[in-house]
């Protein structure tokens, strides 16, 4: 399925990006990812994160497939979860490093627009010289509203190209 | 990657950047939800604030794993926790805690009212790992708090009554653990109430007000045995005008004091209340306040937490020893006093005491301001001891001496605030002297 426009367009701002999976012990593995690329308008993602601090990540989703990624934004704290069956770890493409890059500055000016400081703000995104970058592909197969208070978030779900069925899923909080 | 304690990275559990939890349901399914507040209980065991039924809470019921995500406020490192899901706390001091805490995040992130706390999660913590470790450096503490208290400890322990006490703590959280602005407050004997004792930092110091057992941040300390901290000082907890309105709206308002407001910063950044506790009962409360946001971590609750119960010892140590001076009622040693007559005006129906037509205290130091004129006005004694206002009838007094030392120190503090003429002076252990520069007219109203 291809990713609501409004849903897109939140991806590809400054959002803090996490994603998890889980071990056969059904016991749930975490990381940080350091920005995503969507393709073929959200068909795919592609989520960039570090080896070394994601093994036991790596190791479940190459296990069994299962994914869960929250994006949320970082001005609004509006957010929404995107999960997936089948996801595979693949090799780091130029688009997913250029796209990396892009993510890093936007997200990390907005912090500092936001007050933070310029040091801390790029300090959340910023890598070793000679980081193993792995990416996560997945193909989404449900998109929740994620914005944190029970009522919030409705903006999200409206007026956008969901079908029904996302949309009383995105209703449903995650 | 290599693990850590828990309580070594306790500051990445303020909630100052949002945390992530991953969970998993029964069917294999993982979910992973952004968390405003990962709360330090103990070594083991942390508390995640349970604000409405999500995914998340689904799945904890029904899979207990859960990890964790945090972040280092100042240095970038990031932290993993592995957690189960233990139980659910609905009511209490933990769950106080947290509440105070979530209201101050909220608060933070613009979105005071949106999170509001149904319960506090309790989780095992399994291991604690670090995911990246420091980018850059910590910044300095404020003041080294081990310092601080080794400095202050003996001090409180060699004072020989509640007035010596309260002057090294108010000495002590200013220049030792260097907080500028601070109350403390003592506890009514049957805990319906705490009025303040002394402060520091306030252009009015606000000696004699008081406040309800669950007012503010002072008042839910107070109530639920706890430290109360605000790390972003929110509107949930403010004081001046709700603290007045709800002492005035109290079944109790005659007996209130609701004529002396309680000091506050105008713009308040961080607070924090700390009880002073002997067991289980409320002795007072040591409260601070920063116009910083974040200036209150968990240090410094753990570092006034001990300068607490340290002077919860003193003040037991205190009451022991304060009744070993017998009253001397033979000494008429006059003071000098000429000029027109003051008017002390007493109403018996609160004690409330006003000096030429202005108020200065009601309640028990008013009944007791109004005993020692009445007095020295029959006898023309100045010298008096605590014995006889514990033994006096008309002084409807508590039985804990330290009590009444509060509300002698408090009166002689309200008294040097509000009158040139009336003093009292210290004149030896558990003995004070009422010093007049002008003769005095009483009048029962």
């Amino acid at each position: 399925m291809s990713l609501d426009p409004v849903i897109l367009a939140l991806l590809a701002g400054p959002v803090a990006i996490s994603v998890a999976g889980r071990n056969a012990e059904l016991r749930p593995s975490v990381a940080h990812a350091y920005g995503c690329r969507a393709v073929d308008e959200g068909a795919r993602l592609r989520l960039f994160v570090l080896r070394e601090e994601t093994r036991q990540l790596l190791a479940d989703i190459t296990a069994n497939g299962e994914v869960a990624t929250v994006y949320s934004d970082v001005r609004s704290f509006r957010s929404v979860q995107i999960k997936g069956h089948g996801a595979r770890i693949v090799p780091c493409d130029a688009a997913d490093v250029q796209r990396r890059a892009e993510h890093h500055r936007i997200t990390a000016d907005e912090l500092v627009a936001l007050g933070y400081p310029r040091a801390l703000a790029h300090g959340y995104f910023s890598v070793p010289a000679k980081a193993d970058f792995v990416t996560i592909e997945f193909s989404p197969s449900d998109v929740f509203r994620q914005t944190p208070g029970p009522g919030a978030g409705d903006k999200i779900a409206k007026g956008a190209a969901l079908d029904q069925a996302q949309r009383d899923k995105i209703d449903g909080a995650a | 990657m290599s693990t850590v304690s828990l309580t070594a990275l306790r500051a990445a559990l303020e909630g100052a950047i949002p945390s992530e939890i991953a969970t998993c349901d029964a069917l294999g399914v993982p979910n992973v939800s952004v968390i405003s507040d990962v709360h330090y209980v103990d070594a083991e065991h942390v508390a995640i604030s349970y604000q409405f039924f999500s995914k998340t809470r689904a799945n904890i019921l029904a899979n207990p794993h859960a990890t964790v995500l945090l972040k280092h406020p100042n240095t970038c490192a990031q932290y993993r926790l592995q957690l189960t899901y233990l139980r659910t706390e609905l009511a209490g001091p933990l769950f106080e805690t947290m509440r105070a805490k979530l209201a101050g995040i909220a608060s933070h992130e613009g979105m005071s009212g949106i999170f509001h706390l149904l319960g506090a999660d309790i989780y095992h913590v399994n291991g604690a790992e670090i995911v990246r470790g420091d980018l850059l450096p910590l910044p300095p503490p404020h003041a080294p708090l081990l310092a601080a208290l080794r400095q202050t400890l003996p001090k409180l322990r060699a004072a020989r009554d509640l007035d010596g006490l309260v002057a090294v703590l108010l000495a002590a959280l200013r220049s030792e653990f260097r907080l500028p602005h601070v109350m403390l407050l003592v506890a009514d004997d049957s805990c319906d109430r705490l009025y303040t004792v002394a402060s520091q930092g306030y252009p009015e110091s606000g000696v004699g007000a008081e406040i309800l057992p669950g007012q503010g941040v002072i008042g839910v300390a107070a109530r639920e045995r706890t430290p109360i901290r605000i790390t972003h000082a929110t509107r949930d907890y403010l004081y001046g005008r709700a603290i007045r309105d709800a002492l005035r709206a109290s079944p109790m308002a005659a007996q209130l004091e609701t004529e002396i407001p309680l000091p506050g910063l105008p713009d308040s950044g961080s607070q924090i209340a700390v009880p002073i506790l002997d067991g289980q009962h409320l002795l007072g409360i040591i409260y601070a306040e920063s116009p910083e946001a974040g200036r209150f971590g968990y240090d410094e609750e753990d570092a006034l937490m001990i300068l607490a119960a340290e002077a919860a010892a003193a003040m037991r140590q205190i009451s022991t020893e304060a009744d070993d001076t017998f009253a001397a009622a033979d000494d008429l040693a006059t003071t000098t006093e000429s000029g027109t007559p003051m008017l002390v005006r007493h109403y018996p129906a609160d004690d409330s005491v006003f000096i030429d037509d202005e108020y200065v205290i009601k309640g028990v130091a008013g009944a007791i301001l109004w005993f020692l004129l009445s007095e020295h006005d029959r006898t023309g004694r100045v010298e008096f001891s605590n014995k006889e206002l514990r033994l006096s009838p008309k002084i409807r007094l508590p039985e804990f001496s330290e009590n009444l030392e509060a509300r002698l120190i408090l009166l002689r503090r309200r008294l040097a605030e509000r009158s040139q003429v009336l003093a009292l002076d210290k004149a030896g252990r558990g003995r004070f002297r009422l010093n007049l520069s002008r003769p005095v007219q009483l009048i029962e109203a």
